[in-house]
């Protein structure tokens, strides 16, 4: 079951800020989550092959060629951020890690 | 002063002592840029120094519901750099996700590899101190590069022109020993996968990058030291002084009786030491799924061999055989393995060359001084090289076979490099094939005897040296032309039977 510290812990990886009376009816929400998975659990999967996709498709690619997109496309991109400085998005300060 | 200096040797010889009784594990994570001309999902070209921002699209800028379009070139070059270092290969493989946000990660999420990675289990043999030295590699595994960030003083700026070029990442077990170590461990590895052209390794364009591990253990310990992470080396020198660095202070704190605590380091390369980047606690949870947007792959045996038969002979068999067939050094056969376009054009010359005894030794020397630092001013590749491997074997058949001197040779050869004409041309071009006619040259050191009598008689009274005089102005008559062994032979002749005449 989901503590109020991990919740705490989830929120911020994920940049979500939850205020202190939300907090309870998140957990409880969750936790009827994890529930449920935990009801999951308990089929017997030891014959099933582990499974990351449905399909039986395969190596899905293409080959290596430079397409650009187009100039109008780019300015698009580029003006949705708030703000920009010469053609650098400009942003919040961060650390530098 | 005296005692000054014995309580200074005895302070470092208490380190020494220290040091020891310590020894060092280190690890590294190398990520390489990989060599492909588009991205890795998209088709963004991955030209390093564009306009910021200029090669990004709606894959790479991850705009809502744009999905990822898998490279096939990308997962080519992992395999082929995993065959080449001995790696087990797992065709079945996937993708997942790492979350975390940062802002030159635009998904907040990156794609990379977590349990199944395309390559495991490899090593890579090294020479260190004359001992063969093999280090396990954990892993090779596939994925995107982030962005690049410029901080300002109060702000940053964003470039997500290398969002999206896709890497490897190659971790090897704690098995290095030193800085020294590591560093032949970085440009071993950085020949073979510039051989192999899966990357270009370009540490000035920031296309390798390196994480250590570090930790130190009391020699016969079982059990590992604290660890403690260094990012941010983006050089080989970089790795070493960190290393060094990192190595100094873990002994200290041992020694002054603290404790090492585990934690990522920055290195700092304005100070020359590694800081404390003190992340939040226990926030540090990627939360990896599979990447649900990108179908499993399923790499078939055709496509892995076609891959293996694409290895070249790499850097240290090259060596080897270069060793063994050209009879080299083994300082000349690293010099001249060290890239493949230089070994390449060597072999090339070797072979257009007649002449296989003096040829490959001559070769080589002209290759590593004349040659490359004509090519190192004019900031020019050897396969951009204006005097081709083909023209260079026939200058060097022409001295071989005495047609020309070696000084004649130096004055054609910067005529080849100006031109890119061939040496037997210049030649004619020139008027300076090499004077062998016995009658022109005798007639020379005749006149040579006479202007320089007194040099003449110290030799023939038994001072030997005294001949360079004649030679050097037979030479100077003939402007060079004149065959140097020819010369010596005539004058000797000629003042013998001046002698005998006495
Ligand atoms: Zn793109």
């Amino acid at each position: 079951m989901i503590k109020k510290c991990e919740f705490n812990n989830i929120a911020f990886l994920s940049r979500i800020y939850v205020n202190e009376q939300e907090v309870n009816k998140y957990i409880t929400d969750l936790n009827k989550m994890v529930t449920a998975v935990n009801i999951l659990q308990e089929v017997n999967t030891d014959n099933v092959i582990p499974t990351t996709h449905m399909t039986s498709m395969r190596n899905i690619w293409r080959q290596d060629t430079v397409k650009s997109s187009t100039n109008s496309v780019k300015k698009i991109l580029f003006n949705n951020a708030p703000e920009a400085e010469n053609c650098f998005y400009k942003i919040r300060k961060v650390l530098n890690i | 002063m005296l005692v000054n200096i014995l309580i200074l040797n005895n302070k470092i010889n208490k380190v020494n002592n220290e040091m020891e009784k310590y020894e060092t594990m280190i690890g590294l994570e190398v990520h390489m840029q990989i060599n492909t001309k588009s991205k890795i999902f998209c088709e963004c070209s991955t030209d390093f120094g564009c306009q910021p921002n200029s090669n990004t699209c709606v894959i790479c800028t991850s705009q809502p519901g744009a999905l990822p379009l898998l490279n096939k070139q990308a997962i080519e070059a992992v395999v082929k750099t995993g065959l080449a270092l001995n790696c087990k290969i797992n065709v079945a493989s996937n993708f997942s996700r790492k979350q975390y946000f940062y802002p030159d990660l635009p998904k907040n999420y990156q794609i990379t590899q977590f349990s199944l990675p395309l390559c495991y289990n490899g090593t890579l043999k090294f020479i260190y101190k004359d001992k063969e030295k093999i280090i396990n590699i954990q892993r090779i595994h596939l994925e995107e590069d982030a962005g690049k960030l410029i901080h300002k003083d109060n702000y940053s700026l964003l470039d997500l022109n290398r969002a999206g070029i896709g890497l490897m990442e190659l971790v090897t077990s704690p098995e290095l020993h030193s800085a020294e170590e590591s560093f032949i461990f970085l440009n071993t590895l950085k020949d073979i996968v510039e051989y192999l052209a899966t990357s270009q390794c370009n540490m000035e364009q920031g296309q390798m990058r390196c994480d250590v591990n570090i930790s130190i253990r009391q020699v016969n310990q079982q059990t590992l030291g604290t660890k403690v992470e260094i990012k941010n080396l983006n050089s080989i020198s970089a790795v070493q002084d960190a290393i060094n660095y990192e190595y100094a202070r873990q002994i200290k704190t041992l020694t002054d009786g603290g404790k090492v605590v585990q934690e990522t380091r920055a290195w700092d390369s304005k100070l020359n030491i590694t800081k404390s980047t003190r992340p939040k606690e226990n926030c540090l949870d990627y939360r990896y799924f599979t990447e649900p947007n990108l179908i499993p792959l399923n790499l078939n045996d055709t496509l892995i061999t076609k891959l293996y038969k694409e290895i070249p002979e790499l850097p240290y068999l090259r060596k080897q055989r270069f060793m063994v067939s050209y009879q080299l050094n083994a300082y000349d056969a690293s010099y001249l393995t060290s890239t493949k376009l230089l070994a390449d054009y060597y072999e090339k010359a070797v072979k257009f060359s007649k002449n296989n005894k003096i040829a490959p030794k001559l070769l080589a020397n002209w290759i590593a001084t004349e040659l490359i630092s004509k090519l190192n001013v004019s900031k020019l590749n050897i396969d951009k090289s204006p005097v081709t491997s083909e023209n260079l074997a026939k200058l060097i058949d022409l001295i071989i076979s005495g047609k020309i001197s070696g000084k004649i040779a130096k004055q054609i050869f910067v005529e080849m490099y100006k031109t890119s004409i061939d040496p037997v041309t210049l030649i004619n071009k020139m008027n300076m094939k090499q004077i062998s006619n016995e009658s022109i040259i005798i007639a020379l050191c005749n006149e040579s005897i006479k202007e320089n009598s007194k040099a003449a008689f110290e030799f023939q009274t038994g001072k030997v040296k005294a001949i360079d005089y004649i030679v050097g102005t037979v030479m100077k008559k003939s402007k060079g032309k004149a065959n140097p062994q020819l010369v010596v032979k005539i004058i000797k002749e000629l003042l013998k039977n001046s002698v005998n005449k006495i």
